[in-house]
């Protein structure tokens, strides 16, 4: 039953979407073969009636390009996972000092909203507040920690915004220049704070 | 007598040291050669695992010296440990990984003299199998740049020669080392959350490239193209792409210099001599054969 040889045949150029069959004929069924189709699927007439598709018939589809899908969502379909990243990547000083401005920045937008609200919104006057703080009678070095805390952001968002402030005007931009700069941002957040602290 | 030179030379030493890198007054501490190498293993999406951390033992005395050598050595044992590389030299950019947290090429780094050492694939990119990620994003981001010269009115480039002085020419060295192994954009913690529209250190440097490059005439539209707020101003000085580049490069300067050039803080300097000066008029006798002797 199987054929020794493939013959392709083309009918009518018809619409895209229409497949173009190899067909088989078997040296047997030549004459057997029934007229073909306009739609281009010819189909052998085997020896016992039915029409099958042989086993090497070769289908040829038209290429539809793949749908385009952007970045993200082809690989969210794919399923892969994404590489660890903030959980690994080492804290480089640099990213700190960042990061820091940005958390820093944050609180002092926070303390000025609240500190603007409380005005608004909360009775009486501010040396209301000012009395409930100092009837909790808190130990010096309690109050000097909590002025600690509390003027650390101003002190880091200040002179670490100098430094950005000045790598935006292309200065001190090399690495070695980077780094002086952050322990400099350090030392004199430190002085500055502790200062204010102690008045 | 020799006491007080003795004295003398320490002095100069230590002083000497201060001004040295910290590197050379580390004393080296001898690790045991069997070391830990943790590293990321993800099968694929068709192995239906989860991706996973699987430790290996190496005597890092049986394997050269770098990174990729120790990544070869597990190969031989366990071959389905997959991963980039071909140059072997640090010139072609394909073996980036994220090296004991930070991000390096595992053919130029030596094996860090740890007892552990982490491998993992660099951050926030899809994961195609155990260490490959998908760099799609990146290189159509590159190619978004037009990294190209662009000339104005020359016909064919090609055609003629055309002229640079050395300044300018030296203003695009550590621009044009760059490999695009994607070590800095992917440190950087912006192009972690808008790598999609923020082009990224190494785009960004290319752009640059192109654009300070003197014979270049596209300036105003490479500039103009770069005016949004997402390619380029998402870069927030972060810096952690200049540490991260095992080229050595700066892309955080260029980056900054860019910035300058497109919000016309800065203007781009005029090229010290025409491009265009060995363009010859009329026949250009592209088609005569000259004689290289005489």
């Amino acid at each position: 039953m199987y054929c020794s040889m493939v013959n392709f045949q083309f009918r009518k150029a018809s619409a895209l979407s229409s497949s173009i069959t190899g067909l088989c004929r078997s040296r047997k069924t030549f004459g057997k073969v029934s007229k073909f189709s306009g739609l281009l699927s010819p189909v052998c007439q085997v020896a016992d009636g039915h029409a099958q598709r042989l086993k090497h018939q070769i289908t040829y589809k038209a290429y539809v390009p793949p749908c385009y899908q952007d970045h993200d969502h082809k690989n969210m379909t794919l399923k892969r996972p994404m590489s660890p990243h903030l959980t690994v990547y080492a804290p480089t000083l640099v990213a700190m000092t960042s990061i820091g401005q940005r958390i820093t920045g944050t609180l002092l937008a926070a303390y000025a909203l609240l500190l603007s609200g409380a005005t608004l919104f909360l009775p009486n006057g501010i040396e209301t507040y000012v009395s409930i703080i100092q009837s909790l009678d808190l130990s010096k070095t309690t109050i000097f920690i909590l002025k600690l805390l509390v003027g650390l952001p101003f002190g880091f968002h200040y002179f670490n915004g100098i430094r950005y402030c000045m790598f935006n005007l292309g200065k001190w931009l090399s690495l070695k220049d980077v780094y002086a700069t952050a322990y400099l941002t350090f030392v004199l957040t430190g002085v500055i704070v502790i200062f204010f602290a102690f008045l | 007598m020799p006491k007080l030179s003795e004295r003398f030379h320490k002095i100069i030493r230590f002083s000497f040291r201060n001004y040295s890198s910290k590197t050379e007054t580390k004393p080296k501490k001898d690790v045991d050669p069997c070391r830990t190498f943790k590293i990321y293993r993800f099968g694929g999406i068709l192995s239906k695992e989860q991706p996973k951390i699987q430790s290996y033992e190496l005597d890092v005395s049986t394997c050269g010296k770098m990174v990729l050598d120790a990544l070869i050595k597990i190969k031989d044992k366990d071959p389905t440990l997959t991963f980039r590389r071909s140059c072997r030299e640090g010139i072609c950019g394909s073996c980036a990984i994220n090296l004991q947290g930070m991000n390096c090429l595992s053919c130029i780094t030596e094996i860090p003299p740890a007892k552990t050492i982490t491998i993992l694939p660099l951050p926030h990119m899809y994961v195609i199998r155990d260490l490959v990620v998908d760099m799609t994003h990146f290189f159509n981001g590159y190619d978004s740049i037009r990294p190209y010269l662009v000339r104005k009115n020359d016909g064919a480039i090609g055609k003629t020669q055309l002229a640079q002085s050395i300044k300018d020419n030296e203003k695009m060295v550590g621009l044009y080392e760059c490999v695009l192994c994607s070590c800095c954009s992917t440190s950087c913690p912006s192009y972690w959350w808008n790598g999609r529209r923020f082009l990224g250190p190494a785009t960004l440097l290319h752009a640059y490239r192109w654009v300070i490059d003197s014979r270049d005439d596209d300036t105003e539209q490479r500039l103009y193209e770069l005016r949004d707020s997402f390619k380029a101003f998402k870069c927030h000085t972060i810096m952690n792409c200049s540490l991260a580049c095992p080229k050595g490069l700066h892309p955080a300067k260029a980056i900054m210099n860019l910035k300058r050039l497109i919000s016309g803080l800065d203007k781009k300097p005029v090229p010290e001599i025409d491009p265009g000066k060995f363009k010859s008029g009329g026949d250009s006798g592209s088609g005569k054969n000259k004689k290289c002797c005489p």
